[in-house]
């Protein structure tokens, strides 16, 4: 047994590790953030008025009929109801436990409901997490939830993706582990061709041994195709088409005119198909790193009453700027930690353009296994924030 | 360990004075709670406040908002999962746990070994040794027995003690 004494004094050295916020700048974002919620609730209650004096009006002008009674607006869908509707799809044969829930309104903006629980077949406890979520039509290869993870910076990730008769999307994905102790994810998303979007995520804890999921593939499609969602899409506000995602050969050439003077980039020989996104490997001063860049434009239709803070929540933990033209900027690094606590590290910048066009930018160094590298990356900091704010981008 | 904001009711805080106060702190619990991912605790801190400010007008005239404000931490936490969506942003990938650079090894083990332990088993912990709250408190705040607590504080101790060994008497090491 540990002694008591001693763990609390190991648990304030390492709390010396945390980091050190900006007191004055934290508590100013965290009072902008609680209004953003205020705001949400508010929007939310008057939109859930609006419905019942529209229902109610609409029968009051309708002859020979009887009284009208205020018809109920549909409530947002309920914690309780994701958790109990997950756990009503799976086998019952299994073990569930650490069953939990949230609605959309306890999460960042643009969040949506979700469930997740642990559940054991007998062999070991997977997580399985699942979210709704109600995604723009006519649904395109660029939608969300439709498109493969990109290969380069998900090297151990296979993914298949399938139209079906009735025109719903569905996309398999399975990650296998990068290294030993690294943890196994089975994942399947089905969207409905109105829009309904239900995900599952089946993920191995840490170190688990297990290389069979508990819920096989087919299960899973079971769980997100079933009827049994659509109460949670009453009341989830409609989309607005997004606009056409820039094709990557698009993306390609802007990236490859906003790098520095002097620095490369090679996408590889592979298919890249996934619309607005391209990856490769950056050359410059004598380095070579990997480079994922996105582009969507009209991002900021996704968060019509704030994208300003939403795009601030997106780059939280990033240097965020404003520069002269209006464009919002988060820039920052990360050091990741790699099999048996070995450390590397990744930058990271993104740009909300004045437009509303979101351009974001990651760089890496492989190491072997698909680990991070701690040396610098073939850019600077700088260089990918200027890759990002590059103008050209409303136009790809 | 944490020292008590008390106010009386006719002196109600004004919330950015107790955000700041309290944000250091906050993210530390944060730290250890999510095992030393910089990053998310950060963001769980200020999730925790901003829920705060939307009933600051009860809050304020609590007779401790420091507890209260590392309750609704804890259940933030508790209830926290990182959405991983195949359409999601680059900006988005970065969940990786960050680690601070220098002389971190030791100190990064503990919270390796803090983060594989389930999240309400860390949640005891963090209230019990960090918190420094008595069995019956941390049962309050995360809704459990305190036989429950106390099963879970032991088990939790244990497993750390299997999985760090001597390295934590280096690391407990005045």
């Amino acid at each position: 047994m540990l002694p008591e004494e001693d763990f609390a004094r190991a648990l304030r050295a390492s709390a010396d590790l945390a980091p050190e916020p900006a007191v004055e700048l934290f508590a100013l974002a965290a009072e902008r953030r609680g209004r953003t919620r205020v705001r949400r609730r508010r929007t939310a209650a008057a939109s859930a008025v609006g419905v019942v004096a529209a229902a109610a009006l609409a029968l009051a002008v309708l002859p020979d009929r009887p009284a009208p009674r205020p018809a109920p607006a549909a409530p947002p869908v309920s914690a309780q109801f994701m958790t109990v509707t997950l756990r009503s799809l799976l086998p019952a044969d299994g073990l569930v436990t650490d069953v939990n829930g949230q609605t959309a309104d306890d999460q960042l903006p643009g969040g949506h409901p979700l469930a997740w629980l642990d559940y054991d077949d007998g062999r070991g406890p997977v997580t399985v997490l699942l979210t709704v979520n109600r995604v723009a039509v006519p649904l395109t290869d660029g939608s969300t939830g439709v498109q493969c993870p990109d290969s380069l910076s998900e090297p151990t990730t296979s993914c298949r993706r399938e139209t079906r008769p009735d025109g719903s999307r569905v996309l398999t994905l399975v990650k296998q582990p990068r290294w030993t102790g690294d943890d196994r994810s089975w994942t399947v998303v089905h969207t409905a061709p109105d829009g309904r979007q239900v995900r599952v995520d089946e993920t191995t804890p840490a170190r688990a041994l297990r290389e069979q999921p508990a819920l096989t593939e087919a299960q899973l499609l079971d769980v997100v195709s079933s009827d049994a969602w659509r109460p949670a899409f009453v009341g989830m506000p409609a989309v607005s088409a997004q606009p056409a995602a820039a094709p990557p050969a698009a993306v390609l050439a802007t990236l490859r005119g906003a790098l520095p003077a002097g620095a490369s980039f090679d996408a590889g020989t592979g298919v890249q198909d996934t619309p607005g996104r391209v990856h490769g490997a950056v050359t410059a001063a004598g380095r070579t790193s990997q480079l994922v860049v996105s582009v969507e434009h009209g991002w900021h239709r996704g968060f019509p009453d704030d994208p300003r803070t939403a795009f601030e929540q997106l780059g939280y933990g990033s240097t965020l700027a404003v520069t002269g033209d209006g464009t919002r900027t988060a820039v920052g690094e990360r050091t990741v930690l790699g099999p048996d606590g070995a450390t590397g590290r990744s930058w990271h910048a993104a740009a909300l353009l004045p437009d509303g066009t979101l351009v974001s930018a990651q760089l890496w160094t492989y190491g072997p296994g698909f680990t991070y590298s701690a040396e610098p990356g073939a850019l600077t900091s700088a260089q990918l924030l200027a890759v990002v704010t590059a103008p050209a981008w409303s136009h790809a | 360990m944490d020292s008590t904001t008390t106010t009386g009711a006719d002196e109600p805080l004004d919330f950015r004075d107790f955000a700041a106060a309290r944000a250091r702190h906050l993210v530390r619990t944060a730290y250890l709670l999510t095992g030393g991912d910089a990053h998310l605790a950060e963001d769980l801190a200020q999730e925790a406040l901003s829920r705060l400010y939307g009933n600051w007008r009860r809050v304020s005239r609590m007779a401790n908002p420091a507890g209260y404000a590392r309750t609704v931490l804890v259940n933030t936490f508790l209830t926290h999962r990182r959405r991983r969506s195949s359409g999601e942003h680059v900006t988005d990938t970065f969940a990786d746990r960050p680690a601070p650079g220098a002389d971190p090894a030791l100190r990064l083990t503990l919270l390796h070994a803090l983060g594989e332990l389930p999240q309400q088993d860390r949640a005891v912990l963090i209230l019990r040794y960090w918190e420094d709250l008595g069995v019956e408190e941390t049962a309050a705040a995360l809704r459990l027995t305190p036989s429950a607590v106390r099963s879970r504080a032991s088990r939790a101790l244990t497993r750390l003690r299997a999985s760090l060994g001597d390295q934590l008497d280096d690391l407990a090491r005045p």
